[in-house]
């Protein structure tokens, strides 16, 4: 069944540029579905609109972010909801349906309440009666010991912080969880721990993960799916393994080939240009001017996602006719 | 725990020591300013007082009895002699006569005036500080809404108007003009201070005026404080995050955001009243109310010693002790604050 369905989702950022208003176009023209159980990685670089992408799917716009024109559709087993530039239902799921785990996990708790209060807010909140025995068996599963109930956030290290997170994230049940970079602060063994358990909470409780990450090597080995972002676009789609060893768009190739493997003696080419800038897009194709392989059709017209292949996966990119 | 509570012992009597000594210091100088003023000299003062009322005294008998006033005052002898009398008196608790008001005792005077400084101004102080924290909350978490913006726009009217105009202004309209309160005074001249009905309600209306000027101007203070806290902490990450955990706004409002505020809103509140004992001298004049601040004022212009020093003495102890119950108090209300052994 399917879980999520976006729909050529366009999300900008108003802001006020030398006195007049300019919008940012963080999300533009995003399609992709997701099915039930699966685990979905969105990867691209520092800027190209993840986190925006993240906020939109959780539904939870702001003053300056809106939506353009598209809607992200919701189906669980016994409720919909949706959001377009007409709609918003998703603040009802929640952390019911839908958990999210921000980029700022650090910064995410109230310093000053104790987590056991944190989670007494959560179950209030929803009307779910508080048993000390099941928050203290939740807490085991995400490998924290029972006395973090008394503690402050600010007593925390940044990986058991991520980890109170993660189990307030995921207490009440929900189908979906978005993780945006939940293991970008954190140190290598720390980082390690916290996929494995994202990994655990998706198999064990069947939760369908969007997992956005800048660090493309994570990805095989916990994702079954992977979408590359670049400048607010899916430039690529489909199953990790397919995308992994047969990439086809340049710009997913140099993501790859930025991966350091041992024994590896080939020297390491940073890709060319930096990120555009999206205020004014480029015209046409967003990575003409980093392409190696550009024509002028890329110059000129945007290419649409087609399939290639097993037909799960696709590609925007003007090589692939 | 053993070791927490040897901690707080140890901190709390540090804090104790550095609060006496403050004491001290604030006192000796208090000793020591008025007798190093050059032409204060309390002697000469009453002298000058008497030859203004049109009596003549010839020229050797102004030096006789500017000894014999000094030797009645307390005022002989070295300054060192002095001061080793001052702390035995005062620890004793009797802080001498008045020199302007000889014989009265400084503490009968003081004892006329505390009740009404006292009264007023923790009065008002806990009812402005209530109303601006509540209504500065609220501000500050809805920053949009029509009654916010009103609320604002009144804040920001009432500010710039400087304390004495508002309390005239207050004076000319409701007292003068409309006649609801009396022009000045603390209870209607004739009544007996006794805790009958007539009286406190007496007190009641002739100290709703001044009430009203200090409450106005101390609920702006404290709501502009708090909105600015409020809205401060309202954008915080966590705030937002618990909004989109599903959390109920009550909760978030309580447990989120003014929790986070009271530290640096009780530590206000705290050294406000610490500072009661200063008196409002600008309210007392304006409204005719008696208090401290008047007391202290004339006390000045008067070379007072004795009246200066007793006056001055509540403010001292009063502002020291404010603070040290802030530096007990913080560390509970904020855990993040923690006991660091000084
Ligand atoms: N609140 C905001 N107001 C205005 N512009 C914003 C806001 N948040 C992000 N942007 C802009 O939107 C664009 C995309 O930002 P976003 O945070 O989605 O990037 P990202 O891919 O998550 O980057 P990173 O890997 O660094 O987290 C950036 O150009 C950024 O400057
Ligand atoms: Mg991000």
């Amino acid at each position: 069944m399917t879980h999520m369905r976006v729909n050529d989702l366009r999300a900008y950022y108003t802001v006020e540029q030398n006195g007049l208003p300019k919008n940012i176009r963080a999300v533009d023209g995003v399609s992709f579905e997701i099915e039930e159980h699966d685990f979905l990685a969105i990867v691209g670089e520092s800027g190209c609109g993840k986190t925006t992408l993240a906020k939109v799917l959780y539904g939870a716009l702001d003053p300056v972010l809106s939506i353009v024109s598209g809607s992200v559709h919701y189906a669980f087993d016994d409720s919909e909801f949706e959001i377009s530039p007409v709609q918003n239902t998703l603040p009802k799921a929640w952390w019911k349906k839908i958990s999210y785990i921000p980029q700022g996990s650090l910064s995410a708790l109230n310093p000053i309440r104790k987590v056991g209060q944190i989670f007494r807010d959560l179950l209030s909140s929803h009307n779910v009666p508080f048993e000390i025995k099941d928050v203290e068996n939740h807490l085991k599963l995400v490998n924290l010991s029972e006395q973090v109930l008394g503690m402050y956030p600010f007593e925390l290290s940044g990986g058991m912080k991520q980890r109170v997170v993660m189990a307030l994230a995921t207490f009440l049940n929900p189908r979906m969880i978005i993780a945006d970079e939940p293991t970008s602060a954190l140190d290598v063994v720390t980082q390690r721990d916290i996929l494995w358990l994202l990994s655990f909470l998706h198999l064990s409780k069947q939760i369908s993960f969007v997992f956005i990450t800048h660090d493309i090597s994570l990805i095989p080995g916990l994702a079954s799916s992977v979408a590359v972002m670049y400048c607010g676009c899916i430039v690529e789609y489909g199953p990790v393994d397919e995308v992994f060893s047969k990439p086809l768009h340049p710009y997913t190739k140099f993501l790859l080939s930025s991966i350091p493997r041992i024994g590896d003696k080939t020297e390491k080419k940073p890709i060319p240009g930096a990120v555009v800038s999206l205020i004014n897009p480029p015209s046409g194709c967003r990575f003409h001017s980093r392409c190696p392989n550009k024509t002028d059709t890329c110059e000129n017209s945007r290419p649409n996602m087609i399939k290639v292949g097993s037909g799960r996966h696709e590609v925007a990119c003007w090589l692939y006719k | 725990m053993k070791d927490f509570l040897r901690f707080i012992v140890r901190y709390f009597i540090t804090r104790l020591l550095i609060s006496l000594l403050v004491i001290f210091i604030g006192v000796s100088i208090i000793f020591l300013i008025p007798r190093l003023v050059p032409g204060a000299n309390p002697a000469e003062m009453a002298i000058r007082r008497l030859q203004m009322s049109g009596a003549y005294l010839p020229a050797d008998s102004i030096e006789k009895m500017k000894q014999a006033l000094l030797k009645l005052y307390g005022l002989e002898g070295s300054l060192l002699k002095q001061y080793t009398t001052f702390w035995k008196e005062l620890l004793k608790g009797n802080l001498g006569p008045s020199f302007a008001s000889f014989p009265t005792p400084v503490m009968t005077l003081i004892a006329r005036s505390l009740p009404w400084t006292v009264g007023l101004l923790a009065l008002t102080a806990l009812i402005s500080w209530v109303f601006g924290t509540v209504l500065g909350g609220i501000a500050g978490y809805r920053n949009k809404g029509l009654w916010v913006r009103v609320l604002e726009i009144i804040s920001n009217a009432v500010r710039p108007i400087p304390y004495y105009i508002l309390a005239l202004l207050l004076l000319i309209l409701f007292a003068y003009v409309l006649h609801w309160f009396p022009t000045g005074g603390a209870y209607q001249i004739g009544l007996t201070p006794t805790l009958s009905w007539t009286f406190v309600k007496s007190v009641v209306k002739y100290g709703f005026l001044p009430a009203l000027s200090l409450i106005i101007i101390g609920i702006g203070a404290w709501f502009l404080n708090m909105r600015n806290l409020v809205s401060n902490i309202t954008s915080e990450y966590f705030v937002t995050f618990a909004h989109q955990m599903g959390l109920r706004d009550s909760i978030i409002l309580r447990s989120y955001v003014i929790r986070l505020a009271m530290p640096a809103q009780l530590t206000g509140l705290a050294l406000q009243l610490g500072f009661i004992f200063n008196g409002t001298i600008i309210t007392e004049i304006v409204f005719n109310y008696p208090g401290l601040g008047t007391l202290i004022y004339t006390a000045i212009m008067q070379s007072d010693y004795n009246l200066v020093m007793g006056t001055t003495l509540f403010s001292i102890v009063a502002v020291a002790f404010a603070t040290l119950f802030v530096d007990l108090l913080l560390p509970f209300i904020d855990p993040r604050i923690q006991y660091v052994s000084g």
